[in-house]
This record gives structure tokens, C-alpha cells and sequence, in this order.
């Protein structure tokens, strides 16, 4: 699951030519650590929703890598 | 003896006088005509007019239950009536003077495509659904008609009336594949074209121009500049017109490309607030005249010039669509998609999200490889930011509508 979500972290920003990061730390946070914006965040929730088949906003917003991992789990 | 229609597909040749047996031979009259074949409806309309009674033209791939929610009824054998009282004309010429001679007590009544939102009903007489139909003096030779309109639907009911009571073939062009199509046009020397923009994107390029078209008409979508020099490429003798028509007004204004002309005897029936076109009732359908007097099209438009009156078509304003706040015209994105070499057509559409409401996608037909991220990099030198789409497909298709538009309600 690491490796895809990375994968998929890293073609937002590279859409964006924002510069792509090598390892995904836990306590990431999407803003603060990543990069994100608004946009980013959404299209990062399409494209795991289109790659898991799970809307990780659905219950609310999302701030760190973990808690991403947590709705995945959760619906796993 | 002159062909009336012809359909390469189902071999199916009529000629004006095999018309005039099947007309005799018609012994019912119902006010519906769910009819599967396209010359069947054309059939049962020309009945109709002949015999001044109404008719409602329904969709062939309505579902019994839509069927019921237009209609209100799921049986339709039952308002069939026995009709010996029509007089049917025995010769081509007295047909059509008959049919020009249309009784005021007919009606045709037909549903808007929905293209955004649900059907709805809308009422002609001769009169409201002729005022653009044109006759031609009897000099003039015949002219033949690539069909590519539904039947049922305005645009096809217009094409269909003009090549009918002047007495002109008319060769089925939609539904069929560009192979088909293109055989048609060849085969038959087609030399009038009526058809949405993208009915002439799909069927564009194609290896060797048509010479024997004449004329090009398109409407029913916004239509881009680089269309035009794709048309004019495909049909070197062919003039072209750009029409503005609708289900409720019927085709109500012509443009030489891109910019409409509003003529002197309509001008003060229409109007514009907040860019949006407004029309008089009296432009519109019988039945559309009881209810309001002044109808909101629906459509934005960028006026050139107040005297002579000239506008450009912008958007329908669905088409607007609302990501994180920030508008965006989709058919805006899709005619810089175009320009594009190696994208043949896009759809682009809002895709509800839990962020920001709305997250802008895009389908996109490529005639050679292309990567997102390429697309991309053309956008951003092209649009701002917000205006490019965050997530892109590759398709084969992109759904179009029974009317040939592109399909805006599929998410």
C-alpha cells in the first residue's frame, strides 16, 4: 500500500512540477510536509478512490499520511 | 422516377412514387408514432399532414416506462383510427402541393433532447415549424440530403420538411459508420449537409474531399473557428452556415462562422440579461406561447454589435461548472484540447468531490500517443490554473446524445 500511495502522492505533485519526494513518513503531514493544496488534495482523493475504491474524505478532512492509511485500513 | 429516401445500410431505396403507394396503403391514423425505421416516421408525419390531424413523435429507444412518463400512456393501439377519408395525391407534384397546403388543424408535438435535464414537451403548428423552410422556384434541380439528424427530434423534423415539400432526395447519413458514410455521400452525390459539430468532427478527416456538396449546415453546439477550415478542406465547393436553433424556437438565426445575425423583422423580439439570450414567445412553438412572454434560452452569448445586431455563442450556461468556487466553461477547455495535434475529441466534465465539491476531468480521444503529463504542460500555456483538468482518461469513444451532441449528463 506504501509504495502505491507514494506512487500516487508523487504523480499529483508531479503534475504539478512540484518536486516529488522519495520516502513517505507516517506523520507526514499533506500541507505542511508534501506540498498540497486544496486542488492537490482533491485530486489525490480521486485517484485513490479510482485505485482502492474507497473516498478517504468521506467522513471529513485529512491532514496526515497515517490517517489516510487508518480510512484504508479501516475499509480494507 | 426521383428517389425520395434511401438507406444504405438496411438497402432500403424509396422512391416518391413507391412513397405515394405506401401512403394509399395506410388505412390507421395514431396521434404517437413510436416507429423503429426512420422511414416508417417519415411515413406516419406525412400522413398525418395530409389527413390535418396531430402527432407526437416519440423516441425508437425510449423505454416503455419513459414512454409513459412523456406520454402518460403505455398503450398506444388504442387511440388508433380508421382513416378512409384521405384524399392521397397520385403524382410526386400533387403531393407536395398538397403537403404545402398543410391544414392549420395539424400539430406535431415533439420532447426536447434533455440534453440537461429532463424532456419536455413542445408544440408546433405548419406554420411555426415551417418559418425557416425555404422553397426553391421549380428551376432549380433537386437537391440531396445527407440525413444525419434524428427524425424525431427538431433539427431532423426541419431537415426533413425543407427536403420534402421541395420535392428533394434525402440519403441517411447518421447512425451509420464513417465507412457507410462516406460511401453515401459518394455514392448518392449528397449535396447538402445538415449536422452538429460533432457529427462533422467524428466524421473529419477524411482521405478524399466531397466535391458535390454544395452546402454545410451545423448548429445545435458551440462551433469552433478550427472546424471551419477542417469543413472547408473536406467540401471545397461548399458554403457554409452556422444555424441557431432550438427544439422550442426552431432555427431562428444564421451565421457566416462564428457571429449570429439577428435580421431587422425579429430584432425586437429578442433580448440579453446577464449574457443570457432571451427570446419573445412569438419566436416559439404554439405551445410555448400560453405560458410566458418572454422564454430564457439558457444560452450565453458575447454581443459584436448592437446595430446591425451580431453575437457570438459562448456556452449553454450548464456547461458552466463551479470547482472550489472558481467557474469554468468546459467547452472552453475542450476547444484548447483541440488544438492539440494529437487529441481528436475531449469531454470535459465536473466530477463531484468530497474536497472541493467539484474536481474537473477530462475523457480524451487521442489519434497518437499522448501522455497526461504532455497534455498538461499544452494546457498550462494556455489556461490558468483551475482550469485544467486534474484528472485525464483515455478513451475510444465519448457518448454522444440521440441528438449527436456530446453527452453532458454522464459523470
Amino acid at each position: 500500500m506504501d509504495t502505491t500511495l507514494l506512487g500516487i502522492i508523487n504523480t499529483v505533485l508531479d503534475n504539478r512540477s512540484k518536486p516529488t519526494i522519495s520516502e513517505l513518513k507516517d506523520s507526514d503531514h499533506f500541507r505542511d510536509d508534501i506540498g498540497f493544496d486544496s486542488l492537490d488534495l482533491a485530486e489525490l482523493t480521486v485517484r485513490i478512490e479510482a485505485e482502492f475504491d474507497v473516498d478517504v474524505f468521506e467522513n471529513g478532512l485529512v491532514n496526515t499520511v497515517e490517517e489516510i492509511k487508518e480510512r484504508l485500513m479501516q475499509k480494507a | 422516377m426521383s428517389l425520395f429516401y434511401s438507406d444504405i445500410s438496411s438497402e432500403q431505396h424509396i422512391s416518391y412514387s413507391d412513397l405515394i403507394t405506401d401512403l394509399s396503403n395506410i388505412s390507421k391514423h395514431s396521434p404517437y408514432c413510436f416507429e423503429q425505421g426512420y422511414y416508417q416516421t417519415f411515413l406516419r408525419i406525412i400522413f398525418s399532414m395530409l389527413s390535418g390531424k396531430k402527432i407526437t413523435l416519440l423516441d425508437p429507444d425510449l423505454s416503455s416506462e419513459s414512454l409513459k412518463d412523456l406520454t402518460g400512456h403505455s398503450d398506444f393501439a388504442s387511440f388508433e383510427e380508421p382513416t378512409s377519408s384521405v384524399r392521397i395525391p397520385k403524382t410526386k407534384h400533387e403531393l407536395i402541393q398538397s403537403l404545402r397546403n398543410t391544414s392549420d388543424s395539424w400539430e406535431l408535438t415533439l420532447f426536447t433532447s434533455g440534453t440537461t435535464n429532463k424532456p419536455k414537451a413542445i408544440t408546433h403548428s405548419f406554420k411555426s415549424i415551417t418559418r425557416n423552410t425555404r422553397l426553391y422556384p421549380h428551376t432549380d434541380s433537386p437537391k440531396i440530403w445527407g440525413f444525419s439528424y434524428l427524425p424525431t427530434h427538431m433539427a431532423g423534423v426541419q431537415v426533413f420538411l425543407q427536403a420534402l415539400l421541395n420535392g428533394d432526395s434525402m440519403v441517411r447519413l447518421i447512425g451509420l459508420s464513417k465507412k457507410d458514410q462516406i460511401e453515401s455521400i459518394q455514392k448518392f452525390n449528397v449535396t447538402h449537409i445538415s449536422a452538429t459539430p460533432t457529427f462533422y468532427r467524428l466524421l473529419l478527416p477524411t482521405d478524399e474531399p466531397f466535391p458535390t456538396v454544395q452546402k454545410i449546415t451545423s448548429g445545435g453546439e458551440k462551433f469552433e473557428a478550427s472546424l471551419e477550415a477542417e469543413i472547408s478542406k473536406t467540401f471545397p465547393n461548399a458554403t457554409f452556415t452556422n444555424v441557431y436553433a432550438s427544439t422550442e424556437g426552431g432555427a431562428l438565426f444564421g451565421a457566416k462562422g462564428e457571429v449570429f445575425h439577428v435580421s431587422e423583422s425579429i430584432k425586437d423580439f429578442v433580448r440579453f440579461k446577464d449574457e443570457e439570450l432571451i427570446l419573445h414567445s412569438s419566436l416559439l412553438g404554439k405551445s410555448m406561447q400560453n405560458n410566458i412572454e418572454w422564454y430564457s434560452t439558457g444560452d450565453l452569448v458575447e454581443i459584436i454589435s448592437e446595430s446591425p445586431l451580431q453575437f457570438k455563442f459562448k456556452a449553454r450556461i450548464s456547461d458552466q461548472v463551479n470547482i472550489g468556487g472558481f467557474k469554468v466553461n468546459v467547452l472552453e477547455i475542450e476547444e484548447v484540447l483541440k488544438q492539440h495535434p494529437a487529441i481528436k475529441q475531449s469531454r470535459v466534465f465536473a466530477k463531484p468531490n468530497s474536497v472541493l465539491g467539484n474536481l474537473l476531468c477530462a475523457e480524451i480521444i487521442a489519434s497518437h500517443s499522448i501522455s497526461e503529463k504532455e497534455i498538461r504542460t499544452f494546457l498550462a500555456s494556455k489556461v490558468q490554473e483551475a482550469k485544467i483538468p486534474r484528472m485525464f482518461k483515455f478513451v475510444d469513444e465519448i457518448s454522444t446524445t440521440s441528438t449527436g451532441k456530446i453527452d453532458r449528463k454522464v459523470a
